[in-house]
């Protein structure tokens, strides 16, 4: 009895994953993720170099066995600086996209479900956020809050939270109105409850999606803005870093490894990322 | 010994339209307008009445999901009667318990993301029915009375059929041990075989639990099959209240014989005189001076324009009708 009630239960859930399965695009994405994420977060295990370490005997060096992508201008180990700059990067966008899933979820459950006054004014909170041009709020809250990895998340979830909070807003306008949410009013039962009980189930595929992509998108972001010398502080090896260590004209065109490995990385991740999300999306979103 | 459980007094609820400042200005639409009855212990009071006529709003003034703008509600509970409007929060809370309802539509009534017992377990728990086991045992029990295996609780809405979820809807009332159903419709979304089985059910249900139901349908047949009594609405006010043999036998208002004139017959080739009425129902935001019916009404004469009849009693049935046609007859 237990063992069939433990089936039943996650159904639903099953037919997600099996539909998740079905969808190649998204298995190979989430593979090359996997692997992406495994590779930086035991990273130790795959490098014996410290990514800060400059050893300027080995500077600029070629693929070689010791050094499978080569060394930078300082001799430090451009593997291992991929590997240990993966950790920043992904922590700067997971955590800027979970910040901002977060806050977004939270004020698009009130905001739809009080509606009137409360949304208005939540409303044009997020358009006056959504409608300024994302780099520029960037770049300006960057210039006044100064550089380092917690500012970079700040401004992240501060900058990104309106996306999820218009899905999830909408969804929860529409779904008020269905006899499953006025059951729950006429029993008397609280808003609050409602709202994070009944209601924010409903929305969590599109906000998972909206995560996902937006963890891209943040990694983008932080690599862009570190190449403007705006992002994280330069000691720190992200991929926007490295990328950015090889702004020369010289290096570009004599050591293309030190700006096409970080390149690769981010393209791969990201990509990996897109597909994930649309696979999670497509299995997750009956509608769709 | 017949007793009252609800009794309505011109109940009012007008909805604001328009938005933000133009909302004082625009006029109200009156969908409730006045509405007195009286439900007594185990009866059925069938609400009959076209679309847009008030019968759903009437539904959720009295399951609390709107507050009337005027009027009072009066339940007998456990033997002094309240008005349920004016209740404290405490005692409030335990009326919702006690008055539940049943939804028009199957499909959006069950909440896609729970599975049935998580959708029965929070107004379980926080009307205080026990421990988990409990609660559990308690749903157990509500599916079996709608004839349903009690281990579809672990299932999630997308597997059970329209018939199956207005059953589930109906368990989830019955588990609140409640003493009254408002059913909005509750079988006018599904196929006419489940509907039979649904009604049945429920008039089961009622003649076990001594329940009292407050039915709300368009569909005449259903109204009689269901009802002990019958409340006609038209434009937000009661034009006639009868037993159901009695209104179906006896139609006193010209609205009354025109929708019951619709009604088909099951019988082949039989001759039936409809009458057609003229014209749409005029706009809840205006509605006409006097008798509301008077601009439909074949009958109509110089005082339905002026003066608004009362709902009075007709003989000595209980039957009550409110239309001028009958002034001075039974006093």
């Amino acid at each position: 009895m237990e063992k069939r009630n433990s089936k039943a239960r996650s159904s639903l859930a099953r037919r997600s994953w099996q539909r998740f399965f079905q969808n190649k695009a998204a298995v190979a994405g989430g593979v090359v993720l996997t692997l992406i994420l495994v590779l930086c977060v035991f990273a130790p295990l795959f490098t014996p170099y410290d990514p800060a370490y400059a050893d300027v005997s080995q500077k600029l060096m070629p693929i070689s066995a010791a050094h499978p992508l080569g060394t930078d201008r300082l001799g430090r180990d451009l593997f291992a600086r991929l590997l240990y700059g993966g950790r920043y990067s992904m922590f700067i966008g997971l955590a800027g996209a979970v910040g901002a899933s977060v806050i977004g979820v939270v004020l698009g459950c009130i905001a739809g479900w009080f509606g009137r006054r409360i949304d208005r004014a939540l409303l044009s909170i997020s358009e006056l956020f959504s409608v300024f041009p994302q780099m520029l709020l960037i770049l300006l809250c960057v210039a006044l809050m100064g550089q380092s990895v917690a500012n970079m998340i700040w401004v992240f979830v501060l900058t990104g939270w309106s996306g999820v909070f218009r899905i999830v807003r909408s969804r929860i306008l529409s779904l008020r109105e269905e006899p499953f949410v006025e059951s729950c009013v006429a029993n008397g039962i609280s808003g609050g409850s409602i709202m994070f009980r009944q209601l924010l189930p409903n929305t969590i595929g599109p906000v998972i999606v909206h995560t996902t992509l937006a963890t891209a998108g943040f990694i983008l972001a932080e690599a862009g803005l570190s190449f403007l010398g705006m992002g994280v502080p330069n000691d720190l090896p992200t991929w926007g870093n490295i990328i950015n260590a090889a702004k020369r004209i010289d290096v570009i065109v004599n050591q293309p490894m030190q700006w096409i490995a970080p390149g690769v990385a981010i393209s791969l991740f990201v990509l990996s990322i897109n597909f994930l999300g649309d696979g999670l999306r497509d299995a997750f979103d009956p509608a769709q | 010994m017949i007793d009252e459980l609800l009794i309505a007094q011109s109940l009012i609820k007008y909805y604001r339209t328009g938005t933000g400042w133009s909302e004082k200005k625009a006029r109200p639409v009156k969908a409730v307008d006045g509405v007195s009855f009286t439900l007594y212990r185990g009866e059925t009071l069938g609400i009959v009445g076209e679309s847009g006529c008030g019968k759903t709003t009437l539904g959720k003034c009295i399951v609390r999901l709107l507050d009337p703008d005027e009027g009072k509600l009066w339940f007998n509970r456990d033997g002094e009667t309240c008005n349920i409007l004016m209740l404290n929060k405490k005692d409030g809370f335990d009326m919702r318990r006690r008055i539940q309802m049943v939804f028009q539509d199957p499909y959006g009534s069950l909440n896609p993301r729970l599975n049935i017992l998580g959708a029965f377990d929070e107004q379980l728990r926080i009307h205080g029915f026990g421990d988990r086991a409990k609660r559990r045992e308690i749903v157990a029990q509500a599916l079996e009375r709608v004839n349903l295996q009690p281990d579809y609780m672990y299932r999630y809405p997308h597997e059970f059929s329209g018939g199956q979820r207005q059953r589930i809807c109906i368990a989830r009332a019955l588990a609140m041990s409640p003493e009254l159903i408002v059913c909005d419709e509750p079988v006018s979304a599904l196929d006419v075989s489940v509907q039979a089985q649904i009604l049945n059910l429920m008039k089961d249900l009622q003649k076990e639990l001594g329940l009292s139901y407050i039915f709300i349908a368009h569909d005449l047949s259903v109204v009689q099959y269901m009802s002990d009594r019958i409340a006609v609405m038209y434009l937000g006010k009661i034009v006639e209240t009868a037993s159901a043999d009695e209104l179906y036998e006896r139609k006193l208002h010209p609205y009354t014989q025109a929708l019951l004139s619709a009604v088909p017959v099951p019988v082949y080739g039989a001759k039936k005189e409809r009458i057609i009425l003229k014209g749409d129902v005029p706009s809840p935001l205006a509605p006409p001076n006097g008798c509301r019916f008077h601009p439909r009404c074949a009958h109509c004469r110089e005082i339905c324009r002026q003066v608004e009849p009362e709902l009075r009693e007709i003989g000595t049935t209980g039957h009550r009708v409110a239309c001028h046609l009958y002034d001075g007859k039974n006093e």
